[in-house]
């Protein structure tokens, strides 16, 4: 187990669909706020090509949306959530994965 | 005509109670003797919090002794005369290369008597045993699709 991995809170948001697999990581001691939630989604969104970026425009809406859900409840779980709910197969989307721990506390 | 079932079940959380159990329902009946000797444990990841009734996922299940699991995502219906149902495979907590990411698949689907029908046969293959990545691609899948929708792959 690297260092990283032994990490409590850990997630990661991924850009996928049309080709694109980009995604960007947290792993820390402490639960991650949803102002850092919403910081690195936005430097993932950031990362893409114009056109990846409008392709996902709306499911980069709805996964700061979910943050922001999410932090209303005082955080989440363990979970994983894809943007826009009615994907298809190949279609651009964004995925959110919490995979250990607590994410998007209030702050 | 497509047969939509609890069409409104973002609306109503005793209407969404009912789809979770439906979908239990629809595992439970799924090779309830493979389920055991490969350790399948369902459910596997919420929504993120007990009160987020969203439907993603609405299901899922997990066998460690495979490192496979099953994600099924569920939107209110959009039409009336299309089956809308789709699915894929993905990893969960790393990518292909990574030894401990899980193989998952995901379905995203309009839940149907029709869209329920082709999960169970989607589902079945896969809860089964080491399926391998072309796993969508295999005749079994792929016939399931034909045979439901009428089409040579799901759209």
């Amino acid at each position: 187990m690297t260092a990283q991995n032994s990490m409590p809170h850990r997630g990661r948001f991924q850009a996928q669909g049309y080709g694109t697999e980009m995604s960007k990581n947290w792993s820390q001691a402490t639960a991650s706020l949803a102002s850092q939630a919403h910081c690195l989604l936005n430097a993932l969104c950031e990362d893409l090509s114009p056109v990846e970026r409008r392709d996902r425009e709306a499911a980069f809406a709805k996964a700061h949306e979910y943050i922001d859900r999410g932090a209303k409840v005082g955080g989440v779980t363990p979970t994983k959530k894809t943007f826009p709910p009615n994907a298809r197969r190949g279609q651009p989307r964004v995925d959110i994965e919490v995979l250990a721990g607590r994410a998007f506390v209030p702050g | 005509m497509i047969h939509h079932l609890f069409a409104d079940f973002l609306d109503d959380s005793n209407v969404y109670r009912q789809v979770v159990e439906y979908w239990r329902d629809l595992w439970t009946r799924l090779e309830p003797l493979k389920r055991g000797q490969l350790e399948w444990i369902e459910p596997w990841l919420s929504t993120g919090a007990p009160t987020i009734l969203d439907g993603n996922p609405i299901f899922s299940a997990y066998s460690p002794k495979l490192r496979k699991g099953i994600r099924v995502v569920q939107y209110p219906p959009a039409s009336a005369d299309d089956v809308e149902f789709d699915y894929w495979l993905d990893t969960y907590g790393g990518d292909i290369t990574d030894p401990q990411s899980i193989q998952e698949l995901v379905i995203s689907c309009a839940l149907s008597e029709e869209s329920a029908r082709l999960s169970r046969l989607v589902i079945e293959p896969w809860l089964s045993g080491p399926v391998s990545l072309q796993y969508t691609s295999t005749p079994i899948v792929r016939n399931a699709v034909i045979e439901v929708m009428g089409v040579g792959e799901a759209a």
